[in-house]
């Protein structure tokens, strides 16, 4: 892409415009685009709307940003609100606000410190989760998956349980090489090395390698492959 | 009553469903493999398979998803995912994924080769090439859109499954239609009746059934072609 040559896109106020080839997009207020939007910066602050496909370098998304198409993306931030109603490409994913996808997310690093629902397949290398909330997740593959969770700070302070039970990641399935699981429901864990924590509700384990359960944690039925 | 009415949607939704899935599951003769004897065999791990999705190596649709007693499983196309599975494993050392993942894309690829090359490489007889040029006169560089052509035209008369005067139709049908296919699978099929001979080009994998005197001659899958040309050239 010729930066010079292109130019940038910034809305304050309460605009409509349409989408096309930008350097940097920045939206402040309450902005739609109609079309497909491609650009090397797309940062969103305010509430927005993207009538079409977002392509970019970066994208960061701090206010409540709708796309209606798919998004790609070298990288992806989300510290607001995120959805997005088709797929979700990017080599690095990282959401501390909230993101609900429709199709499938594509990653090579996904790390969550905040709330999810993905339609379709996450499928990442890396998938780095911390529970804040309720997560849903059609299926999980990749190579290490780590889903967490450390008790909401408010939970903590008053060691009050009622927060952090609603809280947990729902899935169909899960598979990986090396899976480390905790308030995870799934209805299958498949992998090499698993290990599965408190809180876990799992319907069926299979391992290559090794498997440790908590006492805490519920598996109906295991088995070695 | 009630009930029938209840059901009748229901019904043809489960049909409509296979229909969907079709593009494998009509073709039941292909033998299926469990995702996990898959990995078994091959010796691959979870995490390499997600990341050649991810890449688009191994196409989606080949994913196919059936429920067993155990619940949700992933089954693939037997031969054609081990030889896929073959083949990046043979080349991951040489070329990265992205570039593996063009040579494996159904989208042409962007080369041309001039005639003094395309004779030197072999890839071409002179029988197929003269018959080309008749058809679309004098020309020194060619597309790959044409090297394609030429390619799937060389392969037919090799085999011997077409005569020269049908390689004219051949050529004419994939220089006027293969443009719409383009970036799709999809296949060339030569379909003969009574001497008269009529070329298809089908996008993905649809069943297809003749009457009892026609005769399907040849059914290639274009990917494949475009898969082993793209090999050719780099």
């Amino acid at each position: 892409m010729e930066n010079e040559t292109l130019r940038d896109l910034k809305i304050s106020g309460i605009t409509s415009t349409s989408g096309g080839l930008f350097h940097n997009v920045r939206i402040d207020g309450i902005g739609k685009v109609v079309g497909d939007l491609e650009c090397v910066d797309f940062h969103a602050s305010g509430k927005s709307n993207v009538n079409g496909n977002v392509k970019t370098n970066l994208v960061h998304i701090q206010g409540m940003t709708t796309i209606q198409g798919n998004m790609q993306a070298k990288k992806a931030v989300v510290h607001g609100h995120a959805a997005i109603k088709g797929y979700l490409m990017s080599d690095d994913i990282e959401i501390h606000g909230s993101l609900s996808v429709k199709g499938n997310c594509d990653s090579e690093r996904f790390f969550a410190r905040g709330s999810f629902s993905i339609e379709g397949l996450l499928n990442a290398d890396m998938i780095d989760v911390t529970i804040h909330g309720y997560n849903r997740v059609r299926e999980i593959g990749g190579a290490v998956i780590r889903i967490r969770k450390s008790p909401t700070r408010f939970a903590r302070m008053f060691k009050f349980p009622f927060f952090t039970f609603s809280s947990k990641l729902v899935t169909d399935s899960i598979e990986g090489d090396e899976i480390v699981l905790e308030w995870t429901q799934a209805k299958i864990v498949r992998g090499n090395h698993i290990t599965i924590g408190p809180g876990c509700e799992i319907g069926r384990v299979e391992y290559k390698n090794d498997l440790k359960v908590a006492t805490e944690a519920k598996v109906k039925e295991h088995e070695k492959i | 009553m009630t009930r029938k009415k209840i059901y009748r949607p229901l019904q043809r939704n489960i049909v409509m469903l296979h229909f969907i899935q079709g593009g494998v599951l009509v073709n039941m003769d292909e033998n299926l493999i469990s995702k996990k004897e898959l990995l078994e065999l091959t010796g691959i791990s979870y995490g390499q398979l997600y990341r050649w999705k991810r890449k688009n190596l191994i196409p989606e649709d080949w994913f196919i998803r059936r429920s067993t007693f155990t619940g949700q499983e992933t089954f693939f196309p037997k031969d054609k995912i081990l030889a896929r599975i073959d083949r990046i494993i043979n080349m991951k050392d040489d070329l990265s994924l992205d570039q593996l993942a063009d040579m494996f894309s159904p989208n042409p690829a962007e080369a041309s080769l001039s005639i003094e090359e395309l004779m030197k490489r072999n890839i071409v007889s002179q029988t197929a090439l003269n018959l080309y040029l008749d058809q679309y006169g004098e020309r020194n560089i060619f597309a790959f859109a044409e090297l394609l052509s030429l390619y799937v035209l060389e392969k037919l008369l090799q085999t011997g499954e077409i005569s020269l005067e049908e390689g004219k139709n051949l050529i004419q049908v994939m220089e006027e239609n293969y443009k719409k296919f383009a970036g799709k699978e999809c296949e060339l099929l030569l379909i003969r009746k009574m001497g008269i001979s009529i070329f298809l080009l089908l996008s993905s994998a649809a069943d297809l059934f003749l009457e009892t005197r026609a005769k399907v001659v040849v059914r290639m899958n274009l990917a494949n072609m475009i898969e082993e040309l793209k090999i050719i050239l780099s």
